[in-house]
């Protein structure tokens, strides 16, 4: 199914849920942040809450700033 | 003396606010945070390059910092105040350094937007410090909206340039009652001192020490000159003349009263 990861589009298997999107990226749990549609998602939901078609993913990290 | 800095009901200890952003190595930060005698942090959120190795920049920062996430990427109020909220549900705390830029040359911040993104985020319980063009309606208009500090520029950020906006700034200090932190530009400990010595209530540099060949040391340099600035402004300095006025009596010593040599 299509969705929207940081504004591009992308090609991810159907029931994937955050954890299977961010393991694929081998991105670790401690250093992001996500936002479905807009929506800040806590980790203890990221293993049970599946994604859907057209979702929006914004997959965020902090980072040094001035 | 008690002379700490109150803002958003919150005490602030260091009038020397740091950034982290172009650090070479983020092993840098807690030593740089240490040697500025700093309390108050910004941090960026940026969405993640799925090219590049990630690394958690929180776990650089000492416990007890004020974090002060800044909304850099926003173009306009709307995604200020979502980069904002996205900071504070991700464990940032509730002050934010708004930040609104949709000029890429020289990086000013949009006065008009940052007002409408201020009565937005006030109204949602941040402590709203926005970044700005030093310009005395748009300051009042900010604190009007419910603004905790004022930050105007010194000169685009990111130049070392100095206090470029040095009368504007301090008709802001002298007309607004929230305290004014000037924020980018500053490049030398002098300049901050400077700055402190007009009465701004603390400095925000991150490029100047970041850049530096020594950072730690340049941290600890401006550390001293935020403080000598500060007590100088506190001991209020004497009156500017165009004419010497001596230091030292002049008459009656190893010459008469009319000149000649004895």
């Amino acid at each position: 199914m299509r969705v929207k990861i940081n504004g591009a589009v992308d090609d991810i298997p159907d029931n994937s849920s955050i954890r299977d999107l961010l393991t694929g990226r081998k991105l670790s749990a401690d250093i992001v942040i996500v936002a479905l549609n807009d929506e800040i998602i806590k980790q203890e939901k990221w293993e049970s809450l599946k994604l859907n078609s057209n979702d929006k993913l914004d997959i965020i990290r902090i980072m040094g700033g001035g | 003396m008690d002379d700490a800095l109150i803002i958003g009901g919150r005490r602030v200890e260091s009038r020397l606010f740091v950034g982290t952003g172009k650090f070479a190595d983020y092993n840098l930060i807690p030593q740089v945070i240490k040697s500025a005698k700093a309390q108050v942090v910004t941090v960026a959120l940026r969405r993640v390059d799925f090219g590049t190795p990630e690394e958690n920049m929180l776990k650089y920062l000492p416990e007890n910092v004020i974090l002060m996430p800044n909304t850099s990427g926003a173009r306009n109020a709307a995604e200020a105040v979502r980069i904002a909220r996205i900071a504070r549900e991700a464990g940032c705390g509730n002050w934010v350094k708004l930040e609104i830029i949709a000029d890429q040359k020289y990086l000013m911040p949009d006065n008009f937007e940052t007002v409408k993104a201020i009565e937005i985020l006030a109204a949602d319980g941040f402590v709203v410090l926005p970044y700005m063009s030093p310009d005395l309606m748009a300051a009042k208009r900010m604190a009007d909206a419910g603004a905790a500090a004022i930050m105007p520029l010194g000169a685009p950020i990111g130049t070392n340039r100095g206090l470029k906006t040095r009368e504007l700034i301090q008709i802001l200090i002298s007309e607004i009652s929230l305290p004014i932190i000037v924020d980018a530009g500053i490049g030398r400990p002098s300049e901050a001192a400077e700055a402190m010595e007009i009465g701004a209530a603390a400095v925000l540099v991150n490029t100047a020490i970041a850049t530096a060949d020594d950072p730690i040391l340049m941290a600890e340099a401006f550390a001293q000159a935020v403080e000598a600035g500060r007590k100088a402004f506190l001991a209020g300095p004497g009156a500017t003349r165009r004419f010497a006025e001596a230091s030292s009596p002049l008459t009656g010593f190893l010459r008469n009263e009319d000149g000649v040599a004895p």
